[in-house]
C-alpha cells in the first residue's frame, strides 16, 4: 500500500473537480467491468483496504494520515481492468483524493506474440489546490512461456497540473522482461519518459513470492539522465498475511520517486492496513469448499460446503444468515428443488448422493431466483443464466 | 428340419427378440417419469433429439437433464430443443476427440472443456497421454479457464501433469491454482508457478 499525494506547487483551483471525475472513471469503470462478470469467464475481485500511514514528502514535514483504498480487478481471456481509488486524511485535516481506471484488451498469439492495447485514466487532488488528470494510451508487444516472459511497449498521453492550464503532451517506451524461480517471479525493467519538459529514466527490479502463508512483494530502482523529475535509488516492500479468505494485515514502506505522469511527488513512507476482500469469483477450496452468491451476500457472504459423507454421498452444508428456506437443484437432483434442513440459526444441510464426475449446480434462497454458487466455476448455461458447476473427485 | 427352415426359424427368432427389445426400450422410455416434467409437443421433439442421440451412440443422461434443467427454469419448448441439440453436437465433437470408448461423465467433461475454449486437439492429445479417467483433468482444465488462465497456458499444465497426476492431484492443483489467483496473481502467471511446484513435488528423490 503507498500512499501518494498530488504535487503541491501548483495553481490554486477552488474546486476537486479532477479527483470527481477520477472517482467518476474508476466507478464506470467497476460498473462497466462488473457488468460482464457474471456473463462471461474471468476471474474479478474486490479489495478494500483501511489502514494508517507515516507519510514525509520530500520537502515537507512527515505526517500521519488515515487511508481508504477500494480496488476492483477483473481479468479475462483477452480483457482485463482495474480500478483504484484512494482517499487519504492527513493529520492537518487536508485530504488526498485519487482515482484510477486502467483497462486492456489482449489479443491471441501470434507466433509466440501477443499484443496489448492499454487505456490509463485518473486524476488525483489534494486539499483544495492541488489537481492532476492524465490519460495515456499504450501498446504492448508481449512474449511469455511458462517461466519467462517479456514484454516492449510504447505510450501516450497528456497530463495535466489543473483544469485551468493546458496539458502537457506525454510519451514512454519501456522493455521489461521477468522471469520465474520456484514460486518467486522477478521483474526487470528499464523506461524512458518525456513529459512535457520533463524528462527521465528508470530501471528497476521487482520480486513477488510467497513464504509460508505471507506474500512478500519488494521493488527497488534508479532513476537517473532526469530533467525535472529528481534523480536517485528506491526501495519499496510489501508483506500481506491472508488472515482468511476474505481478510488480509498487510504492511508496507519504502521510498517512491516522483511521479510526473500521475501526480504524485516522491516520499517516505510506513504503512498498515486491513484488507478486506469485499467479493471474489474464487473460492480456496472448489468441490470442497463454495463461497456461494445469495441475496443476502454482501458483506455477509453465504457459504456451501461439500463434505464426503458415506461412499457416493455427500453433504451439502449451507451458512444463510437470514434465510428462512435454502433449496438446490442440480444434474446430482434431477433438476428438481431440494430443501435443506435447518441445522442451526444459520446453517442448512443435507445429504445426497453424487457421482464421481462434473456437475451443476443452482441455488435458491427464499424462493427468489436460482443462482450459481460464487466458488464454482460460472458458466452462462444453455437457458441464458448462470450454472455452477464443480468437481467430485 | 432343413437348412433353410433351420435359417428361416432362426431369422424370425431374432426379430422377435429384437422386437421385445425395442417394445421393451420404447416403454421404459415412455414410463420414464422424468418426461412426465415436459409438455407433450415438447416431450415429443426432446424424444426424437435423444433417439438421435442414442442412435449416434451417444449418452443420453446429459441430454435428459438438460431438459429438466429448462423445465425448471421455465424455458420454452423451442429452447429446451435448441439446448439439446447444441448439447449433443457438442457431445459429439467431444467423442470425436476423445474416442468411442469414452465415458459419459468424460464426454459432459469434454463439452465444458470445449466450450470454456480448449480445441479437439487439445483434448485428444489429453486422451493420448492419460490412461485413467479424463473426467477430472478435463473439469480441471475447464476450470482454469473460467478462472481466467488462457486456454493455452491452461491446456500446457493440464496436458504435464495427465501422465501422471492422481485425480485428487489434479484437484489439489487446480485449488492452489485459484487460491493464488485470489490472492492477486496473474492466472497464467499462477497458473505456471503451481505446475512447477507440482512437477517439484512429484520429482523422485524429494522429501
Amino acid at each position: 500500500m503507498r500512499p501518494r499525494a498530488p504535487r503541491h506547487p501548483v495553481a490554486p483551483s477552488p474546486t476537486n473537480d479532477s479527483a470527481r471525475r477520477a472517482l467518476a472513471a474508476a466507478v464506470l469503470g467497476v460498473t462497466c467491468a462488473l457488468a460482464p462478470v457474471r456473463a462471461s469467464f474471468g476471474q474479478a475481485s474486490a479489495t478494500l483496504d483501511v489502514g494508517f500511514s507515516e507519510i514525509r514528502y520530500d520537502g515537507f514535514l512527515a505526517s500521519s494520515a488515515a487511508a481508504i483504498m477500494p480496488g476492483f480487478a477483473w481479468s479475462g481471456r483477452h480483457a482485463a481492468v482495474a480500478a483504484r481509488g484512494t482517499y487519504l486524511r492527513f493529520e492537518s485535516g487536508n485530504r488526498s483524493l485519487q482515482g484510477s481506471f486502467v483497462g486492456s484488451l489482449i489479443s491471441g498469439r501470434w507466433r509466440g506474440w501477443r499484443a496489448e492495447a492499454v487505456a490509463d485514466a485518473g486524476a488525483s487532488s489534494y486539499a483544495d489546490f492541488a489537481n492532476f488528470w492524465h490519460a495515456i494510451g499504450e501498446v504492448r508487444l508481449l512474449r511469455a512461456s511458462d517461466h519467462r516472459g517479456l514484454w516492449i511497449s510504447g505510450s501516450a498521453g497528456r497530463t495535466s497540473f489543473d483544469k485551468d492550464l493546458p496539458g502537457r503532451p506525454l510519451a514512454t517506451a519501456s522493455v521489461a522482461a521477468w522471469t520465474r524461480r520456484r514460486n518467486v517471479v522477478m521483474l526487470v525493467s528499464a523506461s524512458r519518459a518525456f513529459v512535457g519538459d520533463t524528462q527521465y529514466s528508470d530501471i528497476g527490479v521487482t520480486a513477488r513470492g510467497q513464504r509460508g502463508r505471507w506474500e512478500l512483494e519488494s521493488a527497488v530502482g534508479a532513476r537517473f539522465l532526469s530533467h525535472g523529475a529528481g534523480r536517485g535509488l528506491y526501495g519499496e516492500a510489501a508483506a500481506i498475511l491472508p488472515v482468511d479468505g476474505r481478510l488480509a494485515v498487510v504492511f508496507s514502506g519504502g521510498r517512491y520517486p516522483t511521479d510526473p505522469i500521475r501526480g504524485s511527488i516522491a516520499g517516505r513512507f510506513v504503512s498498515a492496513a486491513i484488507r478486506l476482500r469485499l467479493r471474489s469469483a474464487t473460492a480456496s477450496v472448489p468441490a470442497l469448499r463454495l463461497q456461494v452468491d445469495t441475496p443476502h451476500d454482501s458483506l455477509t457472504s453465504s457459504t456451501l460446503t461439500v463434505h464426503r459423507d458415506s461412499p457416493g454421498y455427500v453433504r451439502l452444508i449451507v451458512r444463510a444468515p437470514e434465510a428462512r428456506l435454502v433449496e438446490i437443484a442440480g444434474d446430482f437432483t434431477e433438476w428438481r428443488p431440494v430443501s435443506l434442513s435447518q441445522l442451526s440459526n444459520e446453517t442448512w444441510g443435507i445429504v445426497v448422493p453424487i457421482a464421481p464426475g462434473a456437475h451443476q449446480i443452482n441455488l435458491r434462497i427464499d424462493g427468489g431466483s436460482w443462482t450459481a454458487p460464487v466458488g464454482t466455476t460460472r458458466i452462462t448455461g444453455d437457458y441464458g443464466d448462470a450454472v455452477g458447476t464443480f468437481v467430485v473427485p | 428340419m432343413t437348412p433353410a427352415t433351420f435359417v428361416m426359424r432362426s431369422l424370425v427368432a431374432c426379430l422377435g427378440l429384437i422386437g421385445c427389445v425395442l417394445v421393451f426400450a420404447a416403454g421404459a422410455m415412455a414410463q420414464d417419469p422424468r418426461y412426465e416434467r415436459l409438455d407433450p409437443d415438447t416431450r415429443a421433439r426432446v424424444s426424437q433429439v435423444i433417439d438421435s442421440a442414442r442412435g449416434l451412440g451417444l449418452p443420453t443422461e446429459p441430454l435428459i437433464q438438460r431438459a429438466l434443467e429448462g423445465v425448471l427454469k421455465g424455458a420454452s419448448g423451442d429452447r429446451i430443443v435448441a439446448a439439446l441439440r447444441r448439447l449433443a453436437t457438442d457431445l459429439g465433437t467431444a467423442r470425436a476427440a476423445l474416442g468411442t470408448g469414452a465415458a459419459s461423465a468424460e464426454l459432459e467433461a469434454g463439452v465444458a472443456a470445449l466450450r470454456a475454449g480448449a480445441t479437439p486437439p487439445v483434448l485428444a492429445r489429453l486422451r493420448e497421454r492419460r490412461r485413467q479417467s479424463l473426467t477430472v483433468a478435463l473439469a480441471v482444465l475447464a476450470d482454469l479457464v473460467a478462472r481466467g488462465v488462457p486456454v493455452d497456458s491452461a491446456a500446457a499444465a493440464v496436458l504435464v501433469l495427465a501422465p501422471t497426476a492422481r485425480d485428487v492431484d489434479l484437484v489439489e492443483f487446480r485449488r492452489a491454482v485459484e487460491r493464488d489467483i485470489a490472492l492477486g496473481a496473474p492466472p497464467a502467471a499462477a497458473t505456471s508457478v503451481r505446475l512447477d511446484a507440482t512437477a517439484r513435488a512429484a520429482a523422485p528423490g524429494r522429501p
